[in-house]
């Protein structure tokens, strides 16, 4: 008995020694709380041995994506022997997740990539501006300026594209020919659209002439009418409930005469997931896409895709060039000018932009978009001759860049929600207009006030 | 404290003995008709799976074209990708990444629940009440937002891009389930165990060592599986605490394959994860015989 | 001497709680009293919060109405999956349990649809069965039923959800067959002798010897329905949809809290899930009694 109390005493002991070094280890770091965070501070990197500078850079996306991210990587440390970049990958899925925990806990990476949520980061403060650097760090010069215009909110630049896109509508030609139908050509309207939809539905058995885009086309149908979603400049919606009841029941008497995909098929196969849309299973003729990811659906697809300008509406087409995603620097980033030599590189570096293609849209400067086109794949070409046509006919009637409202999330939310109350029948087109006025309203008003 | 042993299979056979012939024939009959429906309905229970396995040896274009079970044409090409990983980094890496943090997560969670399960369970001491309830409430408070403040914790410790917050939770009993799982089974123990213990002269430690923790076995494996199972099939943690492709698990490689708005190499995925389903088979085979009738015994030598 | 015995106990006791009190202490507890006063806050993650009082649950209760359609959702889902599932488990548990050839295969297939998790392959796989021409909709018609689909019309697709959670019951199961482990085999020898059959010696012996471990897989199954996200993820389109049928409440929660940047209103709608579930499991605990039979209970 004796030597089993001795063993118990050791056993105690270690565990209380155990018990002590956990505490201290694990206490002294201190459950901060929330309110800690903020104060907290600067991200993790620091000046590594040698006086190398460390930069943290996270994105998203798939492995083709990883990979040419890599290298460009590798080059940019190449070029510039004392900076290192940690690259820091996600999965598309977990993305947006990981950046928020890492911003609300101070610990996000120096530069990460946003899309059109970018709206939303910025008006929270924990985007740099990175207008003091533009000129020495950072040459914008080669930039097209409506690209540097759409990173520029608030009069603060927070955000520098790192790839373009023009939206167009993109046609299964295979089908068109299957049907014995012309291709449709730019230049065309939405009663064109309207009348080709149902009639490829029509000729071909298990085929719909067009997606439902009621909701992801609603900013240009706002800008082909001389209105706009976001008029950022006096931060209030830029359009009237009645502004966009038309563009519904253009939408909601279309699908009634034929030429849609079914609601349940809109949800079993969104047109924008590359593994369930029907556009690579010669299920839809005709669909809103942006421009980089045609080739994505090529890929795909033994159909032959084309891309054909924007039906016009009475101001137009209403598509401009838009930055698809872009990248932006941490507000609390210890090394601003490394990280704007490191956007400056993405963005004008000749060999990066060949490393990199037009995975992230077609590049910003003119310069890389011509030394790409040279040597674009027959996909990618179709991206070009189309940007080029956007670019053309941009000249002629210039738009505005569309802007997410701030909230965009809950805002896109909203507006599908909307859409599905018209298709599975909840709803009348007037009401569910109506019901979606006043919650894009409360959306607006509440980040709108929690952006102060 | 001695207690009987017995064995199901003894009993069995010695009823069936005394049986006549033609109830043996009917017992036959009857077995047969129950391994049908135990088949019957498993292959439906596994068909997902089965889909799974298949289409993970199609060629990349065909999976969604051609659904069917059999493939038309066989290709191991997506376990030959797929295996290559990421950026330079192999699956290989991702398996070893997965079974070690599952491997620390399950000692954790077996030594670390079974002692608070004890404590629980079998002993009285002040504030019981009060503790039992504040553990179970731990786990009635959704995740994603206790998410943060524990990030920061991590954060505040360096332990980001690291195992720890993996597996350290687990080794301070943080798992809430496993902790009421083996309380409850301590709690189905008859207390006459631990009281005729007690008179022999063994102290409470000793009636965790050589009383509970022989007769927990079932428990112990349950939770053996379970947390193997759960930190492997883990992608949320994995993916907000990881961010260096060198400490990427099985689950991050897979969702690393995978972006819908992009190009998703779907027959990598696929194939991944149906070899990822391979360890956690192996182990759920290996274990679960413990759960064997008449193998092991009900009560004490 | 009982009060030295009480003191060792109280030592000992602690000694075990040791690992937990630490991980309770350094990592559970500030994280959870972080959220509560997040609560009560105005929090969008990125900037810091500002106090509003009780704000958050004024509006929960007054002006939300996806907190409610996503309250009743949940409800619905809890009442029909947990039971299903437990049911499930418990019946193939009895018949994987012995007197049958090949256990170990038969358990581990029906135990593998629960190792996919909620891994991707798994919302593919679901798709091809349940959507308008998946394999289901293709059996039923073999017997002229047109059925609708199953996982993209709002009417339906809950159902569809809970057959999948239903499917993956290996988990209860195996915590069973744990259970039946335990039942002396010697009880039913005794039974057999008095001569009752197997439905009697089911809710004499087994069912009883079974109630703590059928309570714990009762308690988890509703904390874990209640807090069903995985499923409502996969299935659905990630963000509630279609309409808002797939809108789980800790979807919700989490939308709110990292998709809407609301990160104090979902910490509110947390500690309403926390409220809601800490009540059923107190009823669950205050009825086992009539149910529950322990071994260190006296007088069985």
């Amino acid at each position: 008995m004796s030597m089993f109390s001795k063993k118990g005493k050791r056993w105690m002991t270690g565990l209380s020694a155990l018990t002590v070094t956990l505490l201290l280890s694990a206490c002294s770091g201190g459950s901060g709380g929330p309110a800690a965070q903020q104060a907290g501070g600067g991200s993790e990197t620091s000046e590594a041995a040698g006086g190398q500078t460390e930069l943290r850079m996270m994105w998203w996306g798939d492995q083709k994506r990883a990979d040419t991210t890599n290298q460009a990587i590798k080059l940019f440390e190449q070029k510039n022997p004392d900076i290192k970049v940690m690259g820091e990958f996600a999965p598309s899925t977990g993305y947006f997740d990981k950046l928020n925990t890492q911003l609300a806990s101070g610990t996000a990476p120096d530069v990460f990539f946003l899309g059109g949520n970018v709206t939303d980061y910025a008006s929270k403060g924990v985007l740099l501006d990175l207008t003091p650097y533009v000129g020495n760090e950072l040459k914008l010069d080669q930039m097209d300026q409506s690209l540097v215009e759409y990173g520029t909110l608030g009069g603060k630049l927070v955000n520098v594209s790192a790839g373009a896109n023009a939206r167009g509508i993109v046609v299964n030609k295979t089908l068109f020919e299957k049907a014995g139908m012309p291709i449709p050509q730019d230049g065309w309207n939405w009663d064109d659209y309207a009348r080709i939809s149902k009639e490829l539905s029509d000729k071909l058995d298990g085929v719909a002439g067009t997606y439902n885009f009621t909701f992801d086309g609603m900013d240009i149908f706002l800008k082909q009418n001389g209105k706009q979603l976001y008029d950022m400049e006096n931060e209030a919606l830029g359009f009237e409930e009645a502004d966009i009841l038309p563009w519904y029941q253009y939408w909601d008497e279309t699908t009634k005469n034929g030429g849609v995909v079914s609601p349940e098929m809109q949800v079993s196969n969104p047109p924008n997931d590359t593994a369930k849309t029907l556009l690579i299973t010669s299920g839809v003729g005709m669909t809103l896409i942006p421009s980089n990811q045609l080739a994505a659906f090529q890929n795909l697809t033994e159909d032959e895709l084309v891309l054909v300008q924007v039906p016009r509406g009475p101001k137009g087409t209403g598509v401009v060039f838009e930055s698809s995603q872009g990248l932006s620097a941490y507000a609390k980033t210890e090394h601003p000018e490394a990280v704007a030599k490191l956007i400056d590189f993405w963005i004008n570096d000749a060999d990066a932009a060949k490393i990199l293609g037009s995975d992230r849209g077609v590049p910003v400067t003119a310069a890389n978009r011509e030394l790409l086109q040279k040597d674009a794949s027959p996909a990618d070409l179709i991206v070009y001759e189309y940007t080029s046509r956007v670019s053309e006919a941009a000249e002629k009637e210039n738009f505005v860049v569309s802007y997410n409202i701030p909230g965009g999330a809950e805002f896109t939310k909203l507006g599908e929600t909307t859409v599905q109350e018209i298709g599975f029948g909840r709803k009348s087109v007037e009401q569910a207009v109506s019901d979606f006025y006043k919650g894009a309203q409360q959306i607006f008003a509440k980040n709108k006030t929690s952006a102060q | 404290m001695n207690i009987k042993t017995t064995s199901a299979d003894s009993s069995a056979n010695a009823s069936e003995m005394s049986r006549s012939r033609t109830a043996h024939r009917t017992v036959r009959l009857r077995a047969l008709l129950k391994h049908i429906v135990i088949i019957g309905f498993g292959l439906l229970m596994l068909y997902p799976v089965l889909w799974l396995i298949s289409s993970s040896f199609k060629p990349n274009q065909i999976i969604f074209s051609s659904p069917g079970l059999i493939p038309q044409t066989w290709t191991f090409e997506n376990y030959v990708n797929g295996w290559k990983g990421l950026q330079g980094v192999s699956f290989g890496r991702f398996f070893a990444n997965s079974a070690f943090i599952s491997v620390m997560s399950v000692l954790g969670n077996l030594v670390t629940c079974s002692m608070a399960a004890y404590a629980f369970g079998r002993l009285n001491f002040r504030f019981k009440g009060l503790w039992f309830s504040l553990m179970l409430v731990t786990i009635m408070l959704p995740y994603h937002v206790v998410l943060v403040p524990q990030y920061v914790i991590y954060s505040k410790l360096e332990w980001i891009n690291t195992y720890f917050p993996l597996i350290l939770p687990k080794w301070l009993a943080h798992d809430s389930f496993f902790i009421l799982l083996m309380v409850q089974f301590i709690r189905g123990l008859p207390k006459e165990l631990d009281e005729s213990a007690t008179i022999d002269g063994c102290s409470q430690r000793q009636i965790y060592f050589r009383i509970i923790l022989p007769l927990l076995v079932p428990a112990l494996i349950s939770t053996a599986i379970f947390t193997f199972i759960w930190s492997w099939d883990d992608f949320f943690s994995q993916m907000i605490y990881l961010s260096d492709i060198n400490l990427f698990t099985v689950q991050l490689g897979i969702r690393s394959l995978f972006d819908p708005s992009g190009q998703s190499d779907w027959g990598g995925l696929l194939a991944m994860s149906a070899l990822s389903l391979l360890p956690i088979t192996v182990i759920f085979l290996a274990f679960q015989r413990y759960f064997l009738e008449g193998i092991a015994t009900t009560g004490l030598k | 001497m009982k009060s030295v015995r009480r003191r060792e106990s109280n030592w000992t006791a602690y000694a075990f709680l040791t690992p937990w009190l630490i991980g309770f202490f350094c990592l559970t507890l500030g994280p959870m009293l972080g959220s509560l006063y997040l609560s009560l806050t105005q929090y969008n993650l990125l900037s810091p919060p500002q106090w509003i009082g009780t704000e958050n649950y004024r509006q929960i209760f007054t002006q939300d109405g996806t907190f409610t359609a996503s309250l009743l959702l949940t409800f619905k889902y809890v009442f029909l999956s947990v039971p299903l599932r437990l049911i499930f488990a418990l019946a193939i548990a009895l018949a994987l349990n012995k007197g049958i050839r090949a256990l170990g295969i038969y358990r581990t297939v029906y135990y593998i649809p629960s190792l996919l998790g909620g891994s991707v392959a798994i919302a593919i796989v679901w798709r091809q069965i349940f959507d308008g021409s998946g394999a289901l909709n293709q059996f039923l018609s073999w017997f002229g039923i047109q059925g609708p689909a199953w996982i993209s019309h709002p009417d339906y697709i809950v159902y569809t959800i809970v057959s999948l959670s239903t499917w993956q019951f290996g988990s209860a199961m195996v915590i069973f067959l744990a259970g039946l482990k335990q039942v002396p085999a010697d009880l039913y020898e005794a039974s057999q002798i008095d001569g009752a059959g197997k439905v009697k010696q089911f809710f004499r012996i087994t069912l009883p010897m079974l109630s703590p471990v059928l309570f714990f897989n009762l308690v988890m199954s509703i904390i874990n329905s209640f807090q069903a996200f995985t499923p409502a993820y996969v299935i659905g389109d990630g963000r509630g949809g279609p309409l808002d049928a797939t809108m789980f409440y800790t979807l919700y929660l989490y939308l709110k809290g990292f998709s809407f940047f609301d990160m104090g209103y979902a910490s509110a709608l947390a500690w309403i899930m926390l409220v809601i579930i800490g009540a059923f499991t107190a009823l669950v605990f205050l009825t086992s009694r009539f149910w529950v039979f322990y071994g260190d209970q006296e007088g069985r």
